[in-house]
């Protein structure tokens, strides 16, 4: 039969699946919930105003505000667990699941989706930070090409080394989302501690990582010339690790599924 | 009883019998009294399907078998409908009536009932068909009347059971009898 | 191409100490209505499960149209899975638009005319639909889909009189197409579902306790739900 066959080698287009997941969904209405988002862009910008006007009086330690972005590796983590739980927490897991797309594809995405997310976090957390270093060095009467270098290239640097590190959080909110599903739940506590040993790793390790150390005396924008051969293996292997939780996430789905 | 309707048609299927009897008999039926008119469309197997929320492999085969008794005939391209010859019908209409009322004189006899008892029944029932509004209920006749009368016939009290028994065709024949 | 459009062989599967399926062997023919009956917890959901390879057996064979279930053959299954929901925001047209993209062999056509049978509101969001509606718009979504085969779990669970009615009329006006599909459907609205049916297999605790063609069982048993109430008891 004619149709029977081009049924069977029908095909979904990847990055469809992608764009489908990067759209956040959740059930019930954070509507009514919206006024509260004001309470806390207000609360924010009141905090970002007295911070600025400390700051600012001391406008050598600004850049130092960029450490605060490595608290998004978190937020990353959370946006991996969300991209898979929801699936779950929608009552869409059965839709999901049975797409005739292999498992392998269906968290591939998912962890593309979340790295999609996280770098749309990323953009808009970057612009604010800006506008927050340009506004505290006006206010401080510091904005000189100085300056302005040391607060940017910091940035720069501290996104950088964000980047390469986010790959990780987002695999492994996707791995976690997964195994909380499943029969091998038991087994967080062991993520949690395997978690843990890679963090207390990568932290120990910050010192040598190429931060802004030297951020002042490079000119504007050159900090990848900063990174040793030595990081850049340290970051491959991270990736690495991100590309085997994701594919250990298809395992899961595939084999330990509790349903 | 479930009764639903397809146009001017109505139809009540009972769940614990095969449905294609049900539907082609009570086809037949409508097509016998002429509500069905000569040479009118039927609705199609999906129409009748969908409106009787029934499967339609059960519709067609209920509609093959009014072919092959030749009561309707398809059209290529048009659909079915009943047959245009009311020489068929009558034909039709006459052979059930026959074989109905084999089947009910030899439930009768073989109850031990004899031919008098028999008049009288029918007699009595026609009564109360024509006193009732509604002449279908004529069929519940009999089975009201029956310890009332023949008290010559040999085992009275088993013409009772012989009118309950819960077989369809008696009662199919409670239909056909006007 | 395999005559059967399921079969099962000594099929068990369970989890931790219940057996949810016990050496089931199975065969369904193609193009037919097969109601899988039987009360909670016998095993139809699991078993709709393994068809869509969501979950695996841990003995047994099973096929789907031949092959080994997986997302392979999801391709040519249209799965309403039992207690789904809907992607809250979408619209009947989001929700149309995903299937032309994601669910092979999804019929615009079909899809409209389901819609409208089903009386489906087109602008409002899934998440806002009322249970009837949602319930028909995931429904419109495995019927507009022209595969050999159709699994519904439960379709008919938690929805108003009128919302079953339209469903079942949905379904019928599937089967009428030409390329009919095979449909297996569990419920427990036995009593509308039952003259859609055409064939019945009925499951207790995860045994097939007597399956076959349905007009033969009304003839032999009575009416599916009277069986299902006397095998239950």
């Amino acid at each position: 039969m004619d149709t029977t066959s081009s049924l069977a080698l029908a095909r979904i287009p990847f990055w469809a699946l992608v764009k489908h997941d990067f759209k956040r969904r959740k059930r019930g209405g954070l509507r009514a919930y919206r006024g509260w988002w004001w309470v806390y862009a207000l609360g924010v910008c009141a905090a970002l105003l007295v911070l600025s006007a400390r700051v600012g009086q001391a406008a050598e330690n600004l850049r130092f505000a960029w450490f605060a972005v490595f608290g998004l590796l978190f937020l990353s983590f959370g946006l991996g667990i969300g991209c898979t739980a929801n699936e779950w927490r929608n009552g869409t897991v059965g839709w999901w699941l049975t797409l005739p797309v292999s498992r392998g594809r269906l968290v591939l995405s998912k962890w593309v989706a979340t790295l999609l997310r996280t770098l749309w976090v990323y953009t808009r957390v970057f612009l604010l930070m800006a506008g927050f270093g340009l506004y505290s060095l006006a206010v401080a009467g510091q904005l000189h090409y100085h300056t302005l270098v040391a607060f940017f290239n910091t940035g720069v640097g501290a996104y950088t080394l964000l980047l390469a590190l986010t790959p990780l959080p987002a695999a492994l909110g996707v791995f976690y989302g997964v195994l909380m599903q499943s029969r091998l739940r038991p087994a967080v506590p062991l993520v949690w501690l395997a978690f843990g040993l890679v963090w207390w790793q990568v932290s120990t390790r910050g010192n040598h990582l190429p931060v802004a150390s030297h951020a002042r005396v490079s000119p504007l924008f050159q900090v990848w010339s900063l990174w040793s051969w030595h990081q850049v293996e340290a970051v491959l292997a991270m990736w690495l690790l991100a590309v085997g939780l994701v594919l250990g996430a298809a395992v899961v789905l595939d084999r330990y599924l509790a349903l | 009883m479930e009764e639903r309707r397809v146009g001017a048609l109505t139809f009540h299927l009972d769940w614990s019998q095969p449905l294609y009897e049900q539907i082609m008999q009570q086809m037949r039926q409508a097509i016998a009294k002429g509500e069905l008119g000569p040479g009118e469309k039927i609705p199609s197997v999906r129409e009748m399907a969908q409106s009787l929320r029934v499967n339609p492999n059960t519709v067609s085969h209920a509609y093959q078998q009014l072919e092959r008794d030749g009561l309707t005939e398809t059209r290529r391209g048009q659909g079915t409908f009943i047959t245009t010859s009311a020489a068929t019908i009558q034909r039709f209409r006459q052979d059930m009536a026959q074989r109905l009322t084999r089947e009910f004189l030899q439930q009768m006899f073989a109850y031990g009932l004899s031919w008098p008892d028999i008049v009288q029944l029918l007699e009595a029932a026609q009564s109360m068909a024509d006193g009732s509004p509604d002449g279908t209920q004529a069929r519940d006749a009999p089975r009201n009347d029956a310890p009332a009368v023949s008290p010559s016939a040999a085992p009275p009290a088993a013409a009772v059971p012989a009118c309950e028994e819960p077989s369809p065709k008696p009662r199919r024949g409670g239909h056909e009898h006007e | 191409m395999s005559e059967m459009a399921v079969s099962l062989h000594h099929v068990t599967k369970s989890y931790g100490r219940k057996q949810a399926l016990a050496d089931v062997s199975l065969a369904i023919p193609r193009g037919r209505v097969v109601g899988i009956l039987g009360p909670n917890g016998a095993g139809k959901s699991t078993l709709f499960r393994i068809l869509t390879g969501l979950v695996r057996p841990e003995a047994g064979e099973v096929r789907v149209l031949g092959e080994s279930p997986g997302w392979r053959t999801n391709r040519q299954v249209a799965y309403l899975p039992d207690r789904a929901r809907w992607y809250p925001d979408h619209t009947v047209a989001d929700a149309l638009r995903w299937a032309e993209t994601f669910l092979p062999g999804f019929h615009l056509d079909t899809a409209h005319r389901l819609a409208a049978l089903l009386r489906m509101d087109e602008h409002v969001r899934a998440g806002q639909m009322s249970r009837g509606q949602e319930a028909r718009l995931m429904l419109l979504m495995c019927l507009a889909r022209r595969v050999p085969l159709v699994v519904l779990d439960e379709p008919l669970a938690g929805i108003d009189a009128p919302s079953r009615a339209r469903i079942l009329e949905g379904i019928v006006s599937v089967l009428s197409e030409e390329e009919r599909p095979t449909v297996l459907l569990s419920t427990h609205e036995l009593y509308e579902a039952e003259p859609l049916l055409d064939y019945a297999v009925f499951l207790t605790g995860g045994r097939v306790v007597l399956a076959g063609d349905a007009e033969t069982l009304r003839r032999q048993h009575g009416s599916m739900r009277h069986i299902l109430e006397t095998l239950v008891t």
